[in-house]
């Protein structure tokens, strides 16, 4: 498609045309003849690299929402091209990256960041390359396959001291039982994983290695503390967006502190998550699919389970030993007062109220 | 409000600086092509100086509120287009000038105000236009170094608007993305800035060959529909003459005629005299005279002689009808000797003349000249109809004829019959005592012709085929009558002694004709579309009486096109005909020197025969882009890192000439070590690691790196030549 620049080269060249056959001006057939070349070779640099365009990718496996996350696109064009503008993403967050040139046969490389806006598991691509050619005088675009998924894991937010000072019976009471931090303890190294924190790198193996190295601790006793995410069918996806961001921030801090919480939910049945992925991972795809908490919790319940409700609503909870529940910070202010005094506002930020 | 402020505001501030240099450069060319003719002399500094300093002060003002500057702007476009105004109502006959003058103050004025890149884009167009009008002046090539210019700031500019545009739709947002902070902006100013210069130049070589094909393959259809035709403003041409022919070159040949013989003047032809002496022999010179544009072409006509003096002719009847027009175009009705003509005469020819070099104060048109659009309002008709001017025609001046013309039909000249009017016999048959051997040759040429068409044939192919058109004929050596001279004795000379020959030996067949001079259509130049004439194409020529259609025009000179064959389209369909044309006209000029090229002669006239011009060309054409895409990659700079596998790749073909093919499998290491078991190669492990390095270890190749592997790999091949030239079977391989 020409485009608004190659639609009044067009536009002159008919123009000239017409001037220079009315005139029979041999000197205006060579300036129509200059335009219309313009154009064609305009177009060619347009539409031909992309004809023999072939496109690979490097994306990451897992993102957090609002994280700009950089997607590598390779193009290798077998005629060159230039000023090839690639998109790529999914519906909803894409990105795009300028490619100045790429050489007959040198594959060239741009990076693209894509903002993902939503938690979520997305299919990811196609690839697109637009061209509007040397010149700008012509628009061509190519949607190449090249297939992928990516997760994209809720927003973490910064749990305050007060909120951790609440949680402390739970998180403390748990403490004996979780993993020592006492060095005497110390059971291994192992990669960094998104989440471990900072107190456990061991700076060290990570300078030798030239990548971050997290220290592991002898696992003394099973832990036993889990966040329920209300997954109450009747709530709206953006109060679930905050339960679930709520619920990641919790998970996060109670990481942070040595104690390998579970998330629990209902998928067709009660469900539990052990491990900070695989937790990560069923909060990106939760889905507002269960019944009320209230049903759910006789499932979970355990002696000596500390289970911390992330409910949604204030009046959803039961009231129980060992349950911290956490509930919307509307309906708090609204005056139900929750038992525990811990609120999560609309963006998923945990408070004490 | 919004609206207001994107006025106000001037658009986005285009930060580009090579784009703006490049735009400014476009229009300074289009104006500079512009001024380049006479008519805009006075703007051929100041427009150019004013545009400069209008894209520095868009620059300098980019950004910033410039609702005054649009004001001031707008107040300076009220005044040019009241100038435009005024002046068109002055003179409504050449608008085509103040037209232009508005243009070159439009682009002037809008130069002030280009902060974004849209205004740019339209400064580019308009400078388009500019190179369009200068187009439409230019009569030569020289428009063409104006427009080389052009195709270069032009596509500079363009491949930076591409950039631009690029880098602008990054800044947008895809489609239903959320703000996405943190795109990657491109590389260093300074890279981009190379990169895409190497890219215009570049594809300024594509346009520029591109451009030369789309002209070979533009059709040429028939044109000058146009209603105002060009001419110079009536100031121009000085009441002298009163109807008295004037030749610039031989001023002082009389009306009278005879008398001593004139010096030979090689810049001007005698026949545009009132007189013609046979007598005077020279050549012209090659100098152009006139352009001419024109539908069809034809002789351009000039003056008509009925007396034949035995060593010249005159023009016998002095009487001149003065015709005045207060505004152009001059209505021509011709009279007496042309009345009868009309019949046949269907077909209206435009014809614009650009005078070059001065010429006599007669009209030069196809005949017959019907409508004049002259710069003067005052000319006088002889009998004819040939026109005289009040002066001279100067150079730069241009004037516009429509002409009803006659393309003579040979089955329509051969059913003219009826009675010669008795005017024509009194006045067209008429000759002085001549020797009665060229009265018995004309009864015998047209002895058994059936027709009055044949008759004249038979006159004209005698002509033809027993002289010889040779312009360095001696002075004639005995007095007598110059057209028995020619006949008889010297049986060659040019066109006046051929023209004069035939006239009289059909008055004395007692077929009304009469001498004729003018030039003849000249010679096209395919690229200005124009028609160039020069000294030596002035010509005389024939015209014969025909009852029922009027004066047909004969060819009586061997060499010179037939008048049946004029008429024609000036230029061809496409421009390869046009190029066809004349390649094989060069090629049958070198056959007639040698036998190879007459063969290859033969071969392109078989080709031309078979209509494979176009193939061939197309041929040429998908040839030249090969060879320069081939030779565009081979300069091409590659990055070390490419060169490096490049020297690789070269190194595994040498090797594998010599048995030693890496197989697909194997690594470079792999690969490496097997050749060091056939035998030592320091190279290769050279090679191998400065390749392994590169793309393994990141590290990023030096040039001395590339350099130094390229000296390894010539090292190799040496040193494999040495070692198999010893070797018995390579031997063996050079024996057989």
């Amino acid at each position: 498609m020409p485009t608004r620049e190659g639609w009044a080269v067009l536009v002159l060249a008919g123009a000239v045309f017409l001037l220079a056959t009315n005139l029979m001006s041999g000197l205006l057939f060579v300036l129509d003849a200059l335009l219309v070349s313009l154009f064609v070779v305009g177009a060619g640099s347009s539409v031909l690299p992309l004809r023999r365009l072939r496109v690979s990718r490097e994306i990451p496996e897992r993102g957090v929402e609002g994280a700009a996350l950089p997607f590598g696109v390779t193009l290798a064009a077998s005629a060159g091209g230039r000023f090839l503008v690639v998109e790529d993403g999914w519906p909803g967050a894409r990105g795009r990256a300028l490619v100045e040139h790429v050489a007959p046969g040198m594959p060239a490389t741009a990076t693209i960041t894509v903002t993902p806006p939503q938690r979520g598991r997305y299919p990811v691509g196609p690839v697109e390359i637009a061209s509007r050619g040397l010149l700008g005088l012509y628009h061509a675009r190519r949607r190449l396959r090249a297939d992928g998924h990516i997760v994209i894991w809720p927003q973490i937010r910064p749990v305050p001291t007060q909120v951790l000072s609440v949680l402390a019976p739970a998180l403390d009471g748990q403490q004996s039982a979780g993993r020592s931090r006492q060095p005497d303890d110390l059971y291994g190294v192992r990669e960094y994983q998104p989440g471990d924190s900072l107190a456990r790198v061991h700076w060290r193996s990570s300078a030798r290695r030239g990548t971050l190295v997290t220290r592991e601790y002898q696992q003394a006793q099973a832990p036993d503390v889990t966040i329920v995410v209300d997954l109450d069918r009747r709530q709206s996806p953006a109060r679930l967006d905050a339960a679930v961001r709520a619920t990641a921030s919790l998970l996060r801090a109670a990481r942070e502190r040595d104690v390998p919480a579970a998330v629990a939910g209902w998928a067709e049945g009660p469900v539990e998550h052990r491990g900070w992925e695989a937790a990560m991972d069923w909060l990106a795809a939760a889905a507002p699919c269960g019944p009320p908490v209230a049903e759910v919790l006789p499932h979970l319940a355990r002696p000596g389970r500390a289970l911390i409700v992330v409910a949604a609503t204030a009046d959803g909870v039961p009231p129980g030993a060992g349950v911290i529940p956490v509930v919307p910070a509307a309906d708090a202010a609204a005056g139900q007062r929750p038992w525990g005094g811990l609120v999560y506002t609309d963006d998923g930020m945990v408070q004490a109220w | 409000m919004v609206g207001w402020r994107h006025l106000v505001g001037g658009g986005t501030p285009e930060p580009s600086v090579p784009l703006r240099l490049w735009t400014l450069a476009a229009v300074t060319i289009g104006v500079f092509a512009v001024a380049a003719h006479d008519e805009f002399a006075p703007y051929r500094l100041l427009v150019p100086a004013l545009v400069a300093a209008g894209f520095a002060f868009s620059s300098w003002r980019r950004g910033r509120p410039t609702w005054w500057v649009k004001i001031v702007l707008a107040l300076l476009c009220l005044q040019v287009g009241w100038n435009f105004l005024r002046d068109v109502v002055a003179d409504p006959y050449h608008t085509s000038v103040p037209l232009t003058v508005l243009l070159l103050w439009l682009q002037t004025i809008h130069s002030f105000d280009v902060p974004a890149r849209r205004d740019l884009l339209f400064s580019l167009l308009s400078s388009v236009i500019l190179m369009a009008v200068a187009a439409a002046f230019a009569l030569d090539l020289s428009y063409l170094l104006y427009l080389a210019a052009f195709a270069v700031a032009g596509t500079q500019a363009l491949v930076h608007n591409a950039w631009q545009g690029a880098r602008e739709l990054l800044d947008r947002p895809a489609p239903a993305a959320a703000a996405a902070p943190g795109i990657p902006r491109p590389r260093a100013a300074e890279a981009v800035r190379h990169s895409v210069a190497w890219a215009a130049s570049h594809v300024l070589v594509l346009v520029l060959f591109g451009a030369g094909v789309v002209f070979l393959f533009t059709p040429r259809l028939e044109g000058m529909r146009i209603t105002s035709l060009p001419f110079s403003p009536q100031r121009m041409l000085l009441d002298l003459f009163a109807g008295r022919i004037t030749n610039p070159a031989y001023p002082h040949v009389g009306e009278g005629g005879g008398g001593e013989l004139p010096p030979w003047n090689a810049r001007g032809y005698f026949g545009f005299s009132p007189t013609v002496d046979l007598r005077l022999r020279g050549r012209l010179d090659h100098t152009v005279v006139m352009r001419v544009r024109s539908t069809r072409q034809f002789n351009w006509r000039a003056l008509v002689f009925d007396a034949y003096t035995g060593t010249g002719w005159r023009i016998s009847d002095p009487r001149l009808m003065q015709i005045e027009s207060s505004a152009p175009p001059i209505e021509v009705v011709h009279k007496q000797d042309e009345v009868l003509s009309y019949a046949v005469r269907t077909e209206r020819v435009i014809q614009s003349f650009y005078i070059e070099v001065e010429q006599p104060n007669v009209v030069f048109a196809a005949p017959l000249a019907e409508r004049l659009y002259l710069p003067t309002g005052r000319v006088w008709l002889d009998r004819y109809g040939s026109i005289r001017l009040p002066g001279t025609l100067k150079p730069g001046m241009v004037y516009s004829v429509v002409s009803r013309t006659l393309v003579p039909d040979p089955d329509r000249l051969r059913a003219a019959s009826g009675e010669v009017p008795a005017f024509v016999r009194e006045r067209y048959l008429a000759l002085p005592p001549i020797p009665d051997r060229v009265r018995a040759l004309a009864l015998r040429l047209v002895a058994g012709a059936p027709t009055l068409y044949d008759q004249v044939v038979a006159v004209n192919q005698h002509l033809w085929t027993a002289y010889r058109y040779d312009l360095s004929i001696p002075p004639q050596r005995r007095p007598g009558d110059a057209v028995d001279y020619f006949l008889f004795e010297e049986r060659r000379g040019y066109c006046e002694q051929f023209a004069s020959a035939m006239v009289v030996l059909l008055r004395s067949a007692g077929i009304p004709a009469r001498l004729v001079t003018g030039y003849t259509p000249g010679t096209l130049n395919p690229l200005t579309g124009l028609l160039e004439v020069r000294n030596s194409d002035a010509h005389a020529w024939v015209e014969v009486f025909f009852p029922g259609i009027g004066w047909v025009e004969f060819e009586p000179t061997p060499g010179f096109p037939d008048t049946a064959d004029l008429g024609g389209p000036v230029v061809r369909r496409w421009v390869w005909q046009e190029l066809a044309a004349r390649v094989q006209a060069d090629l049958a000029w070198l056959a007639s020197r040698s036998p190879v090229l007459r063969r290859v002669a033969a071969g392109a006239r078989a080709a031309a025969a078979a209509g494979l011009w176009p193939a061939l060309i197309a041929a040429g054409a998908v040839a030249a882009v090969g060879t320069w895409r081939t030779a565009s990659r081979r300069a091409l700079p590659a990055p070390p890192r490419a060169a490096l596998h490049e020297i690789y790749h070269q190194m595994c073909a040498v090797l594998a000439r010599r048995g030693l093919r890496r197989r697909p499998s194997e690594t470079l290491e792999e690969f490496r070590r097997r050749v060091e078991a056939w035998g030592g190669l320091p190279e290769v492990d050279l090679i191998s690691a400065a390749v392994e390095a590169a793309a393994y270890g990141g590290v990023e190749p030096t040039p001395e790196a590339v350099a130094d592997a390229r000296r390894h790999l010539g090292a190799l091949r040496v040193r494999l030549r040495r070692l198999l030239a010893g070797s018995p079977t390579r031997r063996h391989d050079r024996g057989r």
